[in-house]
């Protein structure tokens, strides 16, 4: 949309196939490039290769390991600096204060609408910058 | 004293003969006058004379009495050698020159003194008495004086004789000290003394026994043995005392009531009182053992309470001997184990309560127990008397005495009731657990329908003119799926609370299975069109009544689950035939099967196989699927169960009850 902006690489991960399809289009609209990963091992491998301005997470991957994805990203020294917003399945405080414990940048409740996306991933980006 | 008073009698008699000595004497010497005639016959009679004189003077010289004349004036004219002895004087002169005042003790002198006055006054003074004189060397010594007057060489002398009575009075002292000492003991004793004669009258008591009965001594004399008692202790006493007089017992107790009205009872130590007239009565010591009765009374009590309470308790209560034999069991375990009440007391073993597998074990950890150990809830299983069983904890310990196990005591505890609770207790954690895990799915899975319908139609919102129509109408389709698979859960939900709720209502109706069979089939074919369905059904079904939507259900259910679980390409294999009184169905895949260890549970509530295989998109997540299967078919009155090899493939099993309506049509064409 503003063409000075330089282009971002967002990374989805999430096992929930139309949930996933939905983030990237609203944020494709957006203007952000997108990559997808329907688990973790793929979320790590991609966050590994691929230079990513932000990663959206779901925590609650198969076998609870979105946690470890999240442990993964902020304990290896090039990664710990990208900020990461996890999708938290219910509205409960406890595993959205673990998340922030640690290192997640923000939170988003499922479900969701486009503009709540749009505006988190936005004042996220905008602060890192 | 028959001693004594023989030798005063001889005193006496030697007295009698020196008075007749001394007048045969004076009678001589008038004949010797008379007869100065012949001088010849004079000194015959003269010789005479001397030897006379000479017997009679060795006889007062030797006699064992102190024998002296003593003149008015209280000068000693003769003293023989005893007299010398008991001064302790060497000669007569020595004697005499003591005066009376250094020979005599002082209370002594006094009385001499007094007697010489009275003497003096003419007034008679006893001729017998004691004095208390002072030897030579100090010391005193008591003497019985005989005091009378002789003629003595023709004039009125005294004659007085002394017997050394020292040691009689000595001994006579002792007795009486001894006496003294032991009436004092007795009416001081800490033990009461009682004699009574052959009336039972009393004829003493000392202080103790009077104050153990509330009187005193005085009130006591006289009075009957029973009159201290009741009609109670009269009959007791009246058997006891017999025998006592007898002198066969030695020990009995009595009872008495005091003056106060208070019983006490006593124990008497007795012996009979034997005397010349014969045996009558009874000397007795006395102890008080109120006290120790009471106490024993307590302790019965005590005893009796402890022994109720064991048999009040529910549970059983046990006394083995130091061999193991049952020395006590409850009430209340007599009638659980014990045939009779006989049982229990010959030779009843401990061990007839536990089942034939655990007396061995009992009898050795028992015997632990005997060598100083302690049992602190071992389980065993115990048999009551109609064989029935039930799970107990023993506790035991050893009865010890002087340190040494003597028996064992011991509760055998049921514990069925807690088992039980603790089933309970684990299933209602279980439970728990389910209930919170089926919360955090559910939540999951309306969740996600929910997030596609939130995102896609906010997307549709915001973005109308940048989607373009084939976009769109997808969005709007996959609104339309969650919106189905919400609906489906939600159902899902209400049908598992109705079932175990038992709220479910079936709508039953007499149906031809083989229909219900195909359509569900061909609906899965449709669905699965990569899978081979096979269906295999006997001819002649059965009708069944049944509510066809919830067993549609059941069928569509099992046979999503294989397709689910098996690969593309594989074979299902779906098959109804008639076993018994039954309609058998049966759903057999090549699919991943189910790990053994987890066939038990896949009917429960929440399970789910690892979804690897399942498609992302699948519903029934929640894990309720075959548990409502479970209790649609159970409502119905059949029964669900699945065969599995890991790798190979699960086959479902159902059976419906056939209509006996159906039944009774069969057994007529086999007629």
């Amino acid at each position: 949309m503003v063409k000075k902006r330089k282009i971002e690489t967002i990374l989805i991960i999430e096992d929930e196939a139309e949930v996933r399809n939905f983030a990237s289009r609203v944020l494709e609209l957006e203007g952000y490039h997108i990559l997808q990963a329907k688990d973790s091992e793929m979320g790590v491998m991609l966050v590994k290769e691929v230079p990513v301005s932000l990663v959206l997470l779901d925590l609650r991957l198969p076998e609870h390991n979105g946690w470890e994805v999240l442990e993964q990203i902020k304990s290896e020294p090039e990664l710990s600096e990208i900020p990461v917003i996890v999708f938290t399945a219910s509205a409960e405080v406890s595993p959205r204060e673990r998340a922030f414990e640690m290192g997640a940048t923000d939170y988003l409740v499922k479900p969701l609408s486009a503009a709540r996306l749009r505006e988190t991933v936005a004042r996220v980006l905008s602060r890192e910058k | 004293m028959a001693v004594i008073s023989s030798q005063k009698t001889r005193a006496r008699d030697e007295i009698r003969t020196k008075d007749q000595l001394l007048e045969e004497l004076v009678r001589m010497r008038r004949r010797l006058t008379e007869l100065e005639v012949s001088e010849s016959e004079r000194r015959r009679v003269e010789e005479a004379l001397r030897v006379a004189e000479r017997d009679l003077r060795n006889s007062l010289d030797n006699s064992p009495l102190g024998i002296s004349i003593i003149d008015a004036a209280g000068n000693t004219i003769y003293a023989n050698q005893a007299i010398l002895d008991i001064y302790g004087c060497s000669s007569v002169a020595e004697l005499k020159a003591t005066s009376a005042m250094e020979r005599y003790a002082t209370e002594s002198y006094a009385e001499q003194q007094e007697r010489a006055r009275k003497r003096g006054a003419g007034e008679t003074v006893p001729d017998s008495f004691e004095v208390s004189i002072v030897r030579k060397n100090g010391e005193v010594r008591h003497l019985e004086v005989f005091h009378r007057e002789i003629m003595w060489g023709g004039e009125k002398q005294f004659q007085t004789i002394y017997q050394d009575i020292t040691e009689r009075k000595r001994a006579e002292e002792e007795l009486r000290q001894s006496e003294k000492k032991y009436r004092q003991f007795i009416e001081n004793a800490l033990e009461g003394v009682w004699a009574i004669d052959a009336d039972a009258k009393t004829t003493f008591v000392n202080n103790r026994m009077a104050e153990m009965l509330g009187y005193t001594v005085e009130e006591m004399l006289g009075r009957h043995l029973f009159s201290f008692m009741d009609k109670r202790g009269v009959e007791i006493a009246a058997h006891n005392l017999e025998r006592c007089r007898r002198g066969t017992e030695g020990q009995v107790e009595f009872e008495f009531l005091r003056k106060d009205g208070m019983r006490i009872y006593t124990r008497f130590s007795t012996s009979p009182i034997v005397e010349d007239a014969g045996c009558g009565g009874v000397l007795a010591f006395v102890e008080d053992i109120t006290e120790r009765k009471q106490a024993e009374e307590a302790l019965k009590e005590s005893e009796r309470k402890y022994r109720d309470l064991a048999d009040l308790l529910p549970q059983t209560a046990f006394e083995l001997d130091r061999v193991g034999n049952l020395a006590f069991i409850n009430l209340n375990s007599i009638d659980l184990f014990a045939h009779t009440l006989e049982d229990s007391d010959k030779g009843w073993s401990i061990l007839k309560m536990f089942v034939p597998d655990d007396r061995n074990r009992v009898g050795v950890d028992i015997q632990r127990v005997l060598s100083g150990g302690k049992l602190d809830g071992i389980q065993y299983t115990a048999q009551r008397k109609d064989g029935s069983t039930f799970p107990v904890l023993l506790y035991a310990s050893p009865i010890l005495q002087k340190n040494k196990a003597v028996g064992v005591r011991g509760i055998v505890v049921d514990i069925t009731e807690r088992e039980r609770a603790e089933r309970k207790m684990i299933e209602y954690e279980e439970l728990n657990e389910l209930k919170s895990n089926l919360l955090s799915t559910v939540s999951h899975e309306l969740r996600t329908p929910l997030a596609v319908i939130k995102g896609y139609s906010t997307m549709l919102l915001d973005y109308d003119r940048r989607l373009g129509p084939e976009e769109k109408e997808q969005y709007l389709a996959s609104i339309d799926g969650a919106t189905d698979r919400l609906t489906e859960l939600v159902d899902c939900l209400l049908d598992m609370s109705r079932l175990e709720a038992g709220l479910l209502k079936l709508e039953k109706e007499s149906v031809r299975v083989s229909e219900l069979m195909e359509k569900s089939v061909a609906e899965a074919r449709l669905r699965a069109a990569g899978h081979e369905i096979v269906l295999d059904l006997r001819k002649r079904l059965p009708t069944v009544t049944i509510d066809a939507k919830r067993i549609r259900q059941v069928v569509d259910n099992i046979l999503d689950n294989a397709i689910k679980y098996s690969e593309k390409g594989t074979k299902i294999l779906v098959q109804a035939r008639r076993t018994g009184a039954k309609l058998l169905v049966s759903v057999a895949d090549q699919g991943i099967g189910i790990p053994a260890e987890e066939v038990e549970r896949v009917f429960d509530r929440m399970y789910r196989i690892e979804q690897r295989l399942a498609s992302e998109s699948e519903i029934g997540g929640v894990g309720l699927g075959l548990a409502i299967c479970k209790g649609l078919v159970e409502a119905h009155g059949g029964r669900i169960w699945v065969d599995s090899k890991l790798g190979k493939g699960s086959t479902f099993y159902f059976t419906l009850p056939i209509d006996t309506a159906s039944k009774g049509r069969r057994h007529g064409e086999e007629a």
